[in-house]
């Protein structure tokens, strides 16, 4: 591969990941725990867009999850 | 020969300078097309045909049952901007570290397709689409991976639900009742930007538009079914909405509580018009109805 062909894919790399920017996952043990910690990281990141993914239960240890990404 | 299971071939997206395993996927297709016109002329003297490749194009879709990232997808989708991506061989021990096999292909791709379902009582399901753009590479070497951690969380479909309003101005706080699918559809629209300075004879691809649709598919009930303070939409109020032939303000949210009528944490949300419902009554079995729901303007991936 030429060097201009493997800048081209760093930078690409680089593009696709910025999209999901790193996401903050957070985990309770109810759904109104979760909710909570939600509207808390809400308050501490005043001004910018918090967005949410569909909750996860996991069954190995019986907590909610939730992926936040912050914008 | 070994013959290779689908477990260990896997496609994998840039995560920071690495790479990741679409995480909880179930299935990927790597599809690779090449585009013929036909060379026959009258000079053959036969009548057989001749193919000629005149372009190559690639796709891959992924299936997962992970559905925490629905923002993201949204957000990447949007962005319209190119991935690179892999898909390769992956260890036994992890089924998560590339090998390098000699199969494995790197290019650049558009994320174009996105669907989530969330079916009653069903785990909830992603598919990607991904197009390429432009040529395929042997890789060298194994990319870097960026493991992840493997967990047992899924989300039933019957935990996130459509709220929908019955105009295009308030937080609709109304879910559809009865309701028994739900999917959300978002897609680039993507046209060719192939010319006669592009190298080899690989298709590539710009993104000119994005668009998305709901679609929700609901038992057709009376209002005495369900006992929630939460007030709903059903197939009557649906046809009112579609009679007005104006957009309405919708959410999908996480949900809990009675009835699963609690709105929680909101995962998207925008403005729809009703594009088809169609109410279906087999003999003696219960009446449904389907709604689809077509995007009028951006989908924001929060409240």
């Amino acid at each position: 591969m030429s060097k201009e062909k493997e800048q081209e894919q760093e930078q690409q790399v680089a593009i696709g990941a910025a999209a999901p920017e790193s996401p903050v996952i957070l985990r309770a043990k109810s759904r109104e725990e979760l909710d909570t910690q939600f509207q808390e990281l809400k308050a501490k990141h005043d001004g910018k867009t918090l967005t949410a993914g569909a909750v996860a239960y996991n069954y190995d240890d019986r907590t909610y999850i939730l992926r936040v990404d912050i914008i | 020969m070994a013959i290779k299971k689908g477990q260990n071939i896997r496609v994998l997206i840039p995560f920071g300078t690495k790479y990741r395993v679409v995480a909880k996927s179930t299935n990927c297709t790597v599809t690779l097309t090449g585009n013929t016109e036909s060379a026959e002329t009258k000079d053959d003297v036969d009548m057989a045909s001749k193919p000629v490749i005149t372009s190559k194009s690639w796709s891959v879709q992924v299936e997962s049952l992970d559905v925490t990232d629905v923002s993201a997808m949204i957000t990447a989708i949007s962005n319209a901007m190119p991935f690179t991506l892999v898909w390769d061989e992956v260890a036994l021990t992890d089924n998560q570290t590339p090998q390098a096999a000699t199969f494995a292909r790197m290019g650049t791709a558009f994320l174009n397709d996105v669907t989530f379902q969330w079916d009653d009582r069903t785990n909830s399901t992603k598919q990607l689409q991904f197009t390429g753009s432009g040529a395929l590479t042997k890789l060298a070497d194994a990319v870097s991976i960026d493991l992840v951690t493997v967990d047992g969380a899924y989300t039933k479909g019957q935990f996130v639900r459509l709220f929908l309003g019955s105009d295009n101005s308030a937080v609709p706080a109304k879910v559809v009742a009865a309701a028994r699918s739900l999917s959300l559809h978002v897609s680039a629209t993507l046209e060719s930007a192939t010319t006669k300075d592009t190298e080899g004879d690989w298709d590539v691809q710009s993104v000119t538009g994005v668009s998305f649709d709901i679609s929700s598919g609901a038992l057709v009930g009376s209002d005495d079914v369900i006992t929630s303070s939460v007030q709903d939409q059903d197939f009557a109020s649906l046809e009112d909405i579609y009679e007005a032939a104006a957009p309405v303000r919708f959410q999908i949210a996480n949900v809990s509580g009675l009835n699963n009528r609690t709105k929680g944490i909101v995962i998207c949300s925008g403005s729809v018009v009703i594009s088809q419902l169609t109410l279906n009554a087999p003999n003696r079995q219960n009446a449904t109805y389907s709604a689809t729901l077509t995007g009028y303007g951006a989908l924001k991936a929060s409240a």
